[in-house]
C-alpha cells in the first residue's frame, strides 16, 4: 500500500514568518497537531503542537520559524506504508509530509498508521518469522523494541 | 498477533514520590521512554520522558504523571492495541496479566512491526482512514 492511498490531502500550512500564536490558533481551529511550514510554496519545516512553548515568554512574540523542526523528512505519494513507518520511527517524528515535485500534496501521521493497524489484519507469527529469516541482516539483529 | 508476543519486558515501575531525577535515570538506564507509576499493587499513572521536560530534578513525578492509565490484557490483538492507543491518545499500554503489569507496548513498537512487514494492512481498509480521520483532542 502506498501513501497516496491513505494520506490526508487537506494539508494545513502556515508561513514561516507567521507569529506562533497564529499557529496555535490554527491548530486548535482545524483540530490538527501538525502544520506544514512553507515559504514561497516550498516546504521548509514542520510545526508540531509539542514545539509550542508551554509558558509565555517575555519580549517580542516568537515566529513559527524560530521553533519549527527543520530540515523536514518527507515522503513521496508512492512511498510504501511500510517505508513510512520506518521513517517515522527512525527519525522519531510524528508526521510525514508527502511531497511531489517540491509541492506538498498530503500528510501522514502516526495516528493515521495506528488507524490502519487498528483496521488491518495482523499476519500470523509464521509469516513474520519467515520474513525475519529472509531479512536476517545487520539491521534486524540490532533491533531492540523501544518504549 | 497478541501483545504477549511483542511486548517489551520487564516493565520499569516507580512510586509516585520518586524524584524526576531518579525517574530520568531509570529511563536512561533501561533505554526506555515510559515508566509505570504504582502505589502498592495499583497502577496510578504513567510518566513519559516528555512529561519530565522542564521539571525540577528534585520534584516528584506525582503531579507530572498521566492518569488514569489505559492497560491491556496480554491476549489483546495488535489491532485492538492500536485502537486503544489511538482512541485514548496515549503513547504506551502496560500489558497486564492477573492484575499485574508484565510488559509494555508502545506506539513505536507498533511502527516497528509495520516497518518490518510483520503487520499486513490492506488497501480496502486503508481507504477508510481518510473519511474516518478523527479530530485531535483540544489540549
Amino acid at each position: 500500500m502506498q501513501l497516496q492511498d491513505i494520506m490526508s490531502e487537506a494539508v494545513e500550512t502556515i508561513a514561516a514568518s507567521a507569529p506562533l500564536a497564529e499557529a496555535a490558533e490554527q491548530m486548535k481551529r482545524q483540530e490538527v497537531r501538525h502544520l506544514l511550514v512553507t515559504e514561497r510554496g516550498a516546504v521548509v519545516g514542520v510545526l508540531s503542537q509539542h514545539n509550542l512553548p508551554r509558558r509565555g515568554r517575555q519580549g517580542r512574540p516568537p515566529t513559527v520559524r524560530e521553533v519549527m523542526s527543520t530540515p523536514v523528512v518527507t515522503a513521496g505519494p508512492r512511498t510504501s506504508v511500510r517505508e513510512a513507518a520506518n521513517l517515522l520511527r527512525g527519525h522519531r517524528i510524528g508526521c510525514l509530509p508527502v511531497v511531489e515535485d517540491g509541492r506538498p500534496v498530503g500528510m501522514i501521521t502516526v495516528s493515521d498508521l495506528l488507524d490502519l493497524i487498528g483496521k488491518g489484519v495482523s499476519r500470523e507469527p509464521a509469516t513474520s518469522s519467515r520474513w525475519a529469516d529472509k531479512h536476517a541482516g545487520k539491521r534486524s539483529r540490532q533491533y531492540t523494541p523501544g518504549r | 498477533m497478541r501483545l504477549k508476543e511483542i511486548m517489551s519486558i520487564p516493565v520499569e515501575v516507580i512510586g509516585p514520590d520518586t524524584s524526576v531525577e531518579d525517574a530520568r535515570a531509570r529511563m536512561v538506564g533501561a533505554r526506555i521512554h515510559h515508566l509505570v507509576v504504582a502505589s502498592g499493587r495499583d497502577i496510578v499513572g504513567i510518566v513519559s520522558e516528555r512529561d519530565l521536560d522542564e521539571a525540577a530534578p528534585e520534584a516528584t513525578v506525582r503531579p507530572l504523571m498521566s492518569s488514569p492509565v489505559i492497560t491491556a490484557p496480554a491476549d489483546t490483538t495488535v489491532a485492538d492495541a492500536a485502537k486503544l492507543l489511538r482512541g485514548h491518545d496515549v503513547g504506551c499500554l502496560p500489558v497486564m496479566e492477573r492484575g499485574r503489569p508484565i510488559g509494555m507496548v508502545t506506539i513505536v513498537d507498533l511502527l516497528t512491526l509495520l516497518g518490518k512487514g510483520a503487520i499486513h494492512v490492506s488497501p480496502e481498509t486503508g481507504r477508510r482512514v481518510l473519511s474516518r480521520r478523527a479530530p485531535a483532542p483540544a489540549h
